[in-house]
């Protein structure tokens, strides 16, 4: 009952003999071969482009960063060499001469504003609302 | 004075230059390539994962990879023994995924005759009546055996390769093909004797098997 090598051998090939080889697998490995050259196209024409954008994005990010981490840590402007307290964003603050603000201060309601003392009651509970948070820098203690 | 040994390199030249362009990138090296080997990759894929439509998706895999990854390949070993290797791999992973496939969605039996191939074939005895019957219970225990198995006989019997150059398409010593060849006879003897109804020889192959589990 063991099968002989020559048995093996010509069940093989008998096999073997009967499947015809199909024609078109060159057409489909060559177009496979074109999805692949037209990926590597793709992918290089994205990094051509980033290369453009890339840049200014990096620029853009290191702007950020400028602005919300550096910004804040600089010395008081009024207090930068050479100001004198004339120029027009320092005569513009209005808390000059009594505190130091940074340089970009946006808005801030003035603390040392005298209060309004006659007022109806409406009026005295708008005055005594609590101030909303504006955009402001901290400021740094003299 | 000791000479300096040279690299050795495998393949014709004919075939190393062909190589050479494809590592250059020339579509029509690739192709004829392809055409040298299209025949015996085929069959063999044919043979070892036992249907036709599968066995296209083998070569098509495996010439692909080839393609795609020939500029790493360094002419230490035989070019066909490397294509071959990534058939035999392929076809090892496709018959996986079918098999996985099958588990996971069992078809109905009609639709599962017609697809599965001789593989899963069910023994037929008209085909036993019309053919010598030891050759058809032989075709039916090939397709039992196990791809790793089927792969080592049909590169040995229907390619007539080395137990060497089998080894390199197999990734193992010459000696461990040996014992696989032996075993898959053993394999084809046990399953042949099962089907025509021989318990002693079924028992004699066991006992074969028990000592050279390989």
């Amino acid at each position: 009952m063991r099968p002989s090598d020559r048995t093996i051998r010509d069940e093989l090939r008998r096999e073997a003999a009967k499947v015809p080889i199909p024609d078109d697998m060159w057409k489909n490995i060559s177009s496979r071969l074109d999805q692949d050259a037209a990926r590597r196209e793709r992918r290089w024409q994205w990094l051509v482009r980033g290369a453009q954008w890339r840049p200014a994005m990096v620029l853009a990010v290191a702007a950020g960063f400028f602005w919300f981490a550096l910004i804040p840590n600089l010395p008081p402007m009024d207090n930068m060499p050479g100001n004198t307290g004339t120029t027009p964003t320092s005569q513009a603050s209005p808390n000059r001469g009594s505190q130091q603000t940074y340089g970009p201060r946006i808005t801030r309601p003035a603390e040392d504003e005298p209060q309004p003392t006659t007022q109806t009651a409406s009026a005295t509970a708008t005055a005594t609302a609590p101030v909303k948070p504006y955009l402001h820098f901290p400021t740094v203690p003299q | 004075m000791v000479a300096e040994l040279e690299p050795v390199t495998y393949g014709h030249d004919e075939e190393i230059l062909l190589i050479q362009r494809c590592q250059a990138g020339d579509r029509l090296a690739f192709e004829e390539i392809f055409s040298m080997y299209r025949d015996d990759v085929f069959r063999f894929s044919y043979l070892v994962v036992r249907d036709g439509s599968l066995a296209q998706d083998v070569v098509q895999e495996a010439f692909l990879k080839v393609f795609r990854s020939i500029e790493k390949f360094q002419f230490r070993s035989s070019f066909k023994s490397w294509l071959y290797r990534v058939a035999v791999n392929e076809a090892i992973t496709i018959l996986r995924r079918r098999k996985v496939k099958e588990d996971l969605e069992p078809m109905p039996d009609v639709s599962r005759e017609r697809t599965a191939g001789y593989a899963q074939r069910d023994w037929q005895p008209e085909e036993a009546a019309m053919e010598s019957e030891e050759r058809a219970v032989l075709r039916w225990a090939i397709g039992q055996l196990d791809p790793v198995h089927r792969s080592v006989v049909v590169l040995k019997y229907f390619h007539e390769f080395s137990d060497t150059e089998i080894g390199a398409v197999i990734g193992c010593p010459p000696g461990t093909v040996k014992s696989r060849l032996h075993r898959a006879r053993e394999l084809l003897r046990n399953t042949m004797a099962r089907k025509m109804g021989r318990p002693d020889l079924v028992a004699l192959s066991y006992a074969r098997l028990s000592n050279n589990p390989v």
